[in-house]
């Protein structure tokens, strides 16, 4: 070890512990914490998106209108994928309130919908796409199916974007596309028996943390596949902030936690961050913080060997993937 | 108690090539420091074919029949190894890497029943070793398929 390296030991067991303890460094009280410590990975250059375009689904809430910003803030056109166009023009206009040059379009697909999936990519005029961040999510109140009868939370979190992003593989050549997971993944194992809940009470944060575990532990193998694309596939969990899924579905959990939510800008940092910083990061990884986490806490989460393959038998054949 | 290690390494063999060479799993009598035989029983090395491999492990000697479960060129391989007390998942994942070389990331998975079950904290505690010297070796047979591109 070299002494450099010495140096940044206590500032690297400090960022470790808060990511560890959950509380401290989900919060905005870790993301101002490491923003401030040396070794933070550096913004990205400004203007370092111009010229390049990014799409955004789930662009007109929460976390969605901060990375539209944190992007069209580095120079990107934007196109704010979304459900809702009224709502999304509406949102655009709020933007660009702040961002004044910003270059923002609205488009519409809903991320639940394989065929409207497919029909988005068909008509999405663009030859070459620098990112693409799924940030879409819902949380289901009751179990509900997609028009294809899937699991909506599983739909929208893991189908949606992995038909997207094959769709679009050949115009995200060296691009980079980006899977906003949650920290809640943490806390539940790969349903690779049951991935549409079918079996057991359907809870609406358990089904939205299963999703996102399997965005997790499918990304390692999507990542294999889209490489030879030259594409960046990141994970990434942005904290815990206060977004319109937080205050709808976990309304206890945001009065216990309101002071020390994290706002937009900051949940949607390492997204921009993944998309905008140069050189590349490494692909299949994931990030909270600007840093590569580890996908378990602890071992009973850690999925065997014939549960991936099960998850992944799944998940090729719900979207088609030969 | 289910021992496993994953590690990645680089190669500057083609992804396409680390596949075939992999896939093909007699090879292990190549990369693999434990194989002593490995032979093609069943199949034409599609999924669903099975290999006989004898091995060594910690001084014994054992029979495993591996059996092909996923095979996606160039990205996947996974075999599942079985014999009275033992089920096992070798998965290889292959990423396209700098220069035309590749990324390959190595997973093994053990798992034991009846007596065997004792043998599972030993295999945990020998696994790091085993896998380093694995990895080692496995690297050198693939960096000598790049070196003949």
């Amino acid at each position: 070890m070299s002494a450099a390296e010495a140096a940044t030991l206590p500032v690297r067991a400090l960022d470790t512990l808060m990511d560890r303890t959950l509380a401290p460094g989900y919060s905005r009280i870790g993301f101002e914490v490491r923003r401030r410590l040396p070794g933070w990975p550096a913004d990205p250059q400004p203007g370092a998106l111009a010229g390049r375009h990014v799409l955004v689904t789930g662009a007109s809430s929460g976390l969605g209108i901060g990375c539209v910003e944190g992007l069209a803030r580095l120079g990107a056109a934007v196109h704010m994928v979304v459900r809702d166009e009224v709502k999304g023009e509406r949102v655009r206009g709020q933007i660009i309130s702040r961002v004044g040059d910003a270059d923002l379009r609205v488009t519409r697909c809903d991320l639940a919908d394989l065929d409207d999936v497919r029909r988005f990519a068909d008509e999405l005029d663009l030859t070459s796409v620098h990112a693409l961040i799924h940030n879409a999510g819902v949380m289901p109140p009751e179990r509900t199916e997609s028009p294809q009868g899937h699991e909506l939370s599983m739909a929208v979190h893991v189908l949606g974007p992995v038909l997207m992003t094959e769709l679009l593989r050949d115009r995200l050549h060296s691009g980079r596309t980006v899977l906003v997971s949650s920290g809640g993944m943490y806390a539940q194992r790969l349903p690779a028996g049951d991935p549409e809940f079918r079996l057991g009470e359907y809870s609406p944060s358990v089904a939205y943390a299963r999703s996102k575990r399997m965005q997790v532990e499918m990304l390692p193998l999507l990542a294999d596949r889209w490489s030879f694309d030259g594409m960046v596939l990141a994970g990434m969990h942005p904290g815990w902030a206060d977004t319109p899924g937080v205050r709808e579905s976990l309304p206890t959990f945001r009065r216990l936690t309101r002071p020390i939510l994290r706002d937009d800008r900051q949940g949607a940092d390492t997204s921009v961050w993944l998309a905008a910083t140069r050189p590349a990061p490494p692909t299949g990884r994931f990030w909270h913080d600007r840093v590569p986490r580890p996908t378990h806490l602890v071992p009973a989460t850690r999925p065997r060997a014939d549960e991936v393959a099960r998850a992944w038998a799944w998940l090729r054949s719900a979207t088609g993937l030969d | 108690m289910r021992p496993s290690i994953t590690r990645t390494f680089t190669t500057t063999a083609a992804p396409e090539r680390v596949h075939d060479y992999l896939a093909d799993f007699r090879n292990a009598e190549e990369w693999d420091p434990g194989t002593k035989t490995c032979e093609l029983v069943q199949g034409g090395g599609e999924v669903g074919s099975v290999y006989r491999n004898v091995s060594s492990f910690m001084g014994r000697e054992s029979e495993i029949r591996y059996t092909v479960a996923e095979l996606e060129r160039p990205t996947r391989i996974h075999l599942v190894g079985r014999n009275e007390q033992f089920e096992g998942h070798d998965v290889l994942g292959v990423r396209a890497g700098v220069d035309g070389g590749s990324e390959v990331t190595y997973h093994a998975e053990f798992s034991f029943t009846g007596a065997a079950k004792y043998a599972a904290p030993l295999v945990a505690a020998y696994l790091p070793a085993l896998a380093r010297k694995t990895i080692r070796q496995m690297q050198a047979c693939l960096d000598a398929l790049g070196d003949g591109r």
